[in-house]
């Protein structure tokens, strides 16, 4: 976003950003739980790739890390092409991982924010 | 409790690292101390490590990018990781003995050339183009992942103690 006049990204398709930071917690809680089976995870919430684009720019901005609000525009996928066909809806249920982890789900921008705010901190 | 990690060095690698609780005896691994295309390789490894746990944090980086070493003959990593939970006489890896996490997050196209000759992938390649979720399943029983036009999608991961036996 630094180098760019202005950016499209793609507005159908649908799934969660996830912070690995929160992946890399939840798997240490289910070895210390001896937890096996099959579990969903991601951050809480859904965006499309153009509503994390935003999120991004409006954090980074606020945080600090960006100067500037760079024009965001969406896309559909045929204008963006790529070698891997993305699914249009990825977005996971995390019900059962949630209970059995017991863990509170926490939204998407709130892990966004706090990853910005870490990058900052050590930038 | 020991936890082998393979793959510490990525994105996912990094922050196990970093959240590791104080009890745990951490054996973080990245390539080349552990080659994930060389199955005895690893096996020694992990035999020698005599992990409670492993936790495989490594894949394939840029998927969206072509990687023209896909089209080659070869097992992929994908592959390799499958093959050792085979229960092949080739491969009986103290893998078999520990539980395994395992995320497959590949989102783009499984290579469609030959399988590695370890029963029953050699007869599997022969009639399918793509690998179907309904073979991981058939191994594993923890395998899950969505299978799309063109495309594979691997969601979810692996907590598994069924390679005991």
């Amino acid at each position: 976003m630094k180098e760019k006049d202005q950016l499209g990204v793609v507005d159908d398709q649908i799934g969660t950003p996830t912070w690995a930071h929160g992946l890399a917690t939840t798997i240490w809680k289910g070895i210390n739980r001896n937890l096996t089976g099959c579990y969903h995870w991601t951050d809480a919430g859904v965006a499309s790739w153009y509503d994390f684009a935003v999120a991004i720019r409006d954090e980074g901005i606020a945080c600090g890390l960006l100067k500037n609000a760079l024009p965001v525009s969406p896309i559909p996928s045929s204008a963006y092409p790529t070698p891997a066909q993305r699914p249009s809806n990825s977005v996971l249920s995390k019900t059962s991982t949630w209970k059995d982890f017991d863990i509170q789900p926490v939204h998407w921008r709130e892990q966004l924010r706090s990853m910005l705010q870490e990058m900052c901190t050590h930038a | 409790m020991k936890v082998l990690l393979i793959g510490s060095g990525g994105q996912l690698g990094w922050e196990l690292c970093r959240t590791c609780p104080p009890s745990i005896n951490f054996v973080p691994l990245d390539y080349p101390e552990i080659d994930l295309s060389d199955g005895m390789h690893v096996d020694r490894l992990v035999s020698e490590i005599q992990p409670d746990w492993v936790i495989n944090a490594a894949a394939y980086t840029a998927v969206a990018k072509p990687n023209p070493s896909w089209k080659k003959p070869g097992p992929s990593m994908v592959q390799v990781l499958v093959r050792w939970h085979l229960p092949s006489p080739g491969y009986k890896a103290s893998l078999f003995r520990s539980p395994l996490i395992l995320f497959l997050m590949e989102n783009t196209e499984v290579p469609t050339h030959p399988m590695p000759s370890v029963p029953p992938w050699e007869s599997m390649a022969k009639q399918n183009e793509r690998v179907s979720w309904r073979h991981w399943r058939r191994y594993r029983g923890g395998y899950c992942f969505s299978e799309r036009p063109g495309s594979i999608r691997l969601t979810e991961q692996i907590l598994s103690k069924q390679c005991c036996d």
